[in-house]
């Protein structure tokens, strides 16, 4: 049975264990792309330069911020949609189409054209706000107001998939001790709090753990919307090492960071494993 | 056709619990053997490593006198029918019951005819074009035998191929499929947890228990002379009624104390086990109410009756052994099959003839042939009457 | 299903709905509107929602310009060529996860495909971007494919071992003591039943290359050019061209949405069955 693994492990072994190996070695070098003066080991010094310097621990923050502010965003909205589809109202399978269409969409092209609807002077939403009566924001252009616009943009893409998931738990459900509970004399909201929420807590567990993993990879919105401006108060740890990489061309110090980006997000790894390994026994 | 044999073989699980113990079980040419016990007994895991989807731990597995053990399942030459039919669901029912035949290189014309064959026979002729999606539950069944049958295996191995139809047409398919195999003569080991499959369809049935075999007999054998206090209890429904007792060999013969009665046993080997602690059996249906004195050659029960059910054809009276003092009581004296005993306040069943009247608080006399009572051993559950 | 809330629940419920899903197709709605609208009419404020005068301006001049159909096609052959190799691979090796408990590597394999998942791509890109350069392979579509394949293999595998754990593992029993060997039982057997899970498969992991932006932009040059990467370039232009940029994003997104549409309940289907195993 082993061998018909063998094809993904070529895969997996060209493509991700030589590259990985590769990247800890140039973290060592001071290659740069472009430059005719071939690199030379330098030691640790790039990841003294770049790694333990405010630098990164910002854009680490700045990572754990937007993936926080996302999941405060994504998990309330994506559950209660699914506890609306569950009902199975009339027309819940229009609805569910709906709802499930940002999930699929190319990202380049939601961040520009929520680029343009941000935009400050002629962008949609700040005409919505000034309509009913707010004041317009000035969304890619301020510190906090860019970041929450990032995760609102990304929670539009990702809400269908914290609502899915929580659906097909619901669905995967019994009815019975949610007919006990009523029977019982509890409120909706209580049926909902002492049986249903506890009888979904493993899929939202693995949920919440995608949606992390995710958020911390989060690259092409965010490319899009801000490039990691205005100055740094978008720029995460992966728009960081692409600037240092691929803008400044310094690829032993991008490499760096990679590793550094990589160690940083061990936990979640773990963390998704254990919870794989527990699913299956 | 061929024979099976198991000779000592063990299966262990990975938590090292063995699901098989040493067992060793021959089924003769043309032998329908039925492999009953409760679930988890390992009889489904015996016969799935006779199919070859598992492997023994230890031991030894011959079909046709030829030793299987590395022969992967698809050489062995054994058709299986499975529990839940296992149809393929993507092909038609001729193609379902071709399937092994085009396995073997048979020519699809060939197939053809085989497989139309096998569908008369069982019925099915007009279902060939559908596919299992479109089949009522008794038809996947007949398609699962057909299966089986179109190939001339060497032997059909059959894993409760009928625990999942409802309880008429159970009865109606446990009459044809051991009509088909006798019809046919294949060997055929047939794993089921229904003790009623097992007496009417076997030739001979292996009880097993924790992996243990507990018995091998014919149907009738093992009703008469249960080997073991588990095979007493499992097989006969109501099923054997057991008590703790001691023998006592004095000037009226060999007896045994139950409560304050003592009753008379066959003749045997008592003598040597005056004194011993045992487990006393008699059937529902082996006991008769009387009035006045016993016939001889049998013992009186005195029974307190507790309540009783009219069936229509019978009249099933629980009661109580009059001034039995240990009764019932699931473990009340840790002998294997204690679990299985008639629980509540009531520690025996009889089965009494529809117009018999009996209500709570009566006391019948009843009596009992005495070589319908069944000894044991209350230590190791052993048939002392041998 | 008898207590289902009462009426103003009901109605509560679906103007929630209603309202989530003017949210979500909204800006689908815009991008299609603004890829029909002229300079003038994008602009306005307010903004027109219905009342301006089409035109297919925008559209004209992306199919005007050769480069469009050229990255329109590659992309295309892209996404199926590394779907083909992605699923191919991954049916494959979820076939022998889903089915057997202990083989030689499989610990590994499983945490192997947990870190490719888990981890940012950025990670891998800044070496496998001088790898493929000193091998020469820069815009080179076939080192693409393979990495599109690579990374959306995770997924790929997990999705597949949802299926197969579908099918029953007695069909499989059967067709052994029919007389089957493994490659017959896989042939005859497996892929057939599992063939459902194999589109389905197939249309997620194409969504995901159709989409992927960070390794064509870092590896494409001009003959690799992917459609994400095109639409992009629309912003480094001092101009921003609104109009052809939302042509170019309608026309990346909506065969997706017409995709959806048609196959929406496999794709449910698909992915819960991977949610709740177990």
């Amino acid at each position: 049975m082993a061998i018909l693994t063998l094809p993904s492990w070529l895969m997996l072994i060209a493509l991700f264990a030589v590259p990985l190996v590769v990247g800890v070695y140039l973290s060592t070098r001071s290659d740069k792309i472009g430059s005719f003066v071939p690199g030379r080991a330098v030691g640790l010094d790039n990841y003294r330069r770049d790694v333990f310097q405010p630098g990164f621990t910002g854009a680490l923050t700045v990572t754990l911020v937007i993936t926080a502010i996302g999941l405060l965003i994504q998990f309330p909205i994506g559950v209660g949609l699914a506890l609306l589809l569950h009902r199975n109202l009339r027309g819940s399978a229009v609805f569910r189409t709906a709802l499930l269409l940002p999930m699929l969409l190319t990202p380049v092209a939601v961040g520009l054209m929520w680029r343009f609807m941000l935009d400050s002077d002629l962008g949609v939403i700040n005409w919505l706000l000034d309509t009913v009566g707010l004041s317009r924001i000035g969304w890619l252009g301020e510190k906090w107001a860019a970041r929450v616009a990032i995760a609102l943009v990304d929670s539009w893409q990702s809400i269908p998939f914290v609502m899915l998931m929580t659906l097909a738990a619901l669905s995967s459900l019994p009815e019975s001790p949610h007919e006990a509970a009523r029977v019982d004399g509890a409120s909706a909201w209580r049926v909902f709090r002492f049986v249903t929420l506890p009888m979904l807590r493993p899929v939202l567990y693995i949920t919440v753990m995608i949606r992390v993993v995710d958020s911390l990879k989060l690259f092409d919105i965010i490319f899009i919307l801000t490039k990691g401006g205005p100055g740094k108060a978008t720029e995460t740890m992966g728009l960081q090492a692409y600037n240092v990489g691929f803008v400044a061309l310094q690829t032993g110090r991008a490499a760096a960071l990679g590793v550094a980006v990589a160690a940083v997000t061990l936990p979640a790894y773990v963390l998704w494993l254990r919870a794989q390994r527990a699913s299956q026994r | 056709m061929a024979s099976i044999s198991l000779r000592n073989v063990t299966k262990a699980f990975e938590n090292g619990s063995l699901a098989v113990d040493h067992l060793s079980l021959e089924v003769t040419d043309g032998e329908f053997m039925v492999l009953v016990g409760p679930s988890g007994c390992g009889k489904s895991t015996s016969l799935r490593m006779v199919a070859g989807l598992e492997d023994p731990t230890d031991g030894e597995i011959a079909i046709g006198g030829q030793v299987v053990n590395d022969v992967p399942s698809r050489r062995r030459d054994i058709a299986m029918v499975f529990q839940n039919y296992a149809l393929y669901p993507h092909m038609s029912v001729l193609d379902n019951l071709g399937f092994g035949l085009r396995m073997q290189g048979i020519t699809r014309a060939d197939r053809e005819r085989r497989a139309r064959d096998a569908a008369e026979v069982l019925g099915i002729g007009d279902l060939l074009g559908r596919r299992p999606k479109q089949l009522s539950g008794g038809q996947r069944q007949r398609v699962a035998m057909g299966r089986a049958i179109v190939r001339h295996p060497q032997a059909f191995l059959m894993d409760e191929p009928l625990s999942n139809l409802d309880a008429k047409l159970r009865v109606q398919m446990r009459a044809e499929i051991a009509a088909l195999q006798r019809r046919l003569g294949t060997t055929t080991l047939y794993v089921t947890h229904d003790q009623v499959e097992a007496m009417t369809m076997a030739d001979r049935v292996a009880v097993m228990h924790r992996g243990v075999l507990q018995q091998i007999a014919t149907p009738t054998d093992l009703y008469e002379r249960p080997a073991n206090l588990f095979v007493a209890g499992f097989i006969g429904s109501p099923p054997m009624n057991l008590f703790d007792g001691c023998i006592r060999c004095g000037s009226d013969g060999p007896l045994a104390g139950v409560g304050d009665q003592w009753w008379q046993l066959p003749p045997g080997p008592w003598e040597a086990m005056d004194g011993r602690s045992v487990v006393v059996g008699m059937r529902p249906e082996d006991l008769t109410v009387v009035e006045g004195s016993t016939a001889p050659g049998s013992t009186t029960v005195e029974v307190d009756v507790v309540t009783a059910e009219q069936l229509g054809s019978d009249l099933m009276v629980y009661g109580r052994v009059a001034g039995d003092p240990s009764p019932i009581g699931p473990g009340g004296s840790g002998t294997p099959g204690a679990e299985l005993r008639p629980l509540e306040a009531s520690s025996l069943i009889a089965r009494c003839p529809p117009r018999l009247r009996a209500t709570r608080g009566d006391r019948l006399r009843m009596s009992v042939p005495t070589e319908r009572l069944h000894v044991f051993d209350r230590q190791s559950g052993e048939n002392l009457a041998g | 299903m008898s207590a289902r809330g009462s009426r103003a629940g009901r109605w509560l419920s679906v103007g929630l709905l209603t309202v989530a899903s003017a949210a979500a197709l909204f800006p689908v709605f815009w991008t299609i509107s603004t890829s029909v609208k002229n300079r003038v009419d994008t602009f306005a404020n307010p903004p027109k929602f219905v009342r301006f005068a089409p035109t297919a301006k925008n559209y004209r001049k992306l199919f005007d310009s050769p480069d469009f159909w050229r990255i329109y096609g590659d992309t295309i052959s892209i996404t199926l060529a590394s779907t083909a190799l992605c699923v191919l691979a991954g049916t494959m090796a979820a076939y022998a996860l889903a089915r057997h408990r202990r083989f030689p590597g499989r610990r590994p394999l499983e945490a192997t495909l947990v870190l490719v998942r888990a981890m940012p791509g950025m990670v891998l890109m800044i070496p496998i971007y001088q790898i493929v350069t000193r091998l020469d392979l820069y815009d080179n579509r076939w080192a693409m494919i393979l990495i599109y394949a690579t990374i959306n293999l995770p997924f790929a595998i997990w999705l597949m071992s949802g299926f197969i754990e579908q099918i029953p593992v007695e069909v499989e029993e059967s067709a052994r003591t029919d007389g089957a060997s493994p490659v017959r039982v896989f042939w005859n057997i497996i892929l057939p039943l599992a063939a459902p899970g194999i589109a389905a498969t197939s249309i997620f992991v194409a969504l995901l290359a159709w989409n992927e932006f960070l390794v064509p932009v870092l590896l494409a040059g001009q003959h690799s050019k992917t459609l994400p990467v095109y639409i992009s370039g629309f912003i480094s232009n001092r101009t921003l061209d609104w109009g052809p940029m939302a042509a170019a994003s309608a026309l990346a997104i909506v065969p997706i949405a017409v995709f959806t549409a048609l196959i929406q309940r496999r794709l449910v289907g698909g992915l819960s069955s991977g949610a709740v195993k177990e």
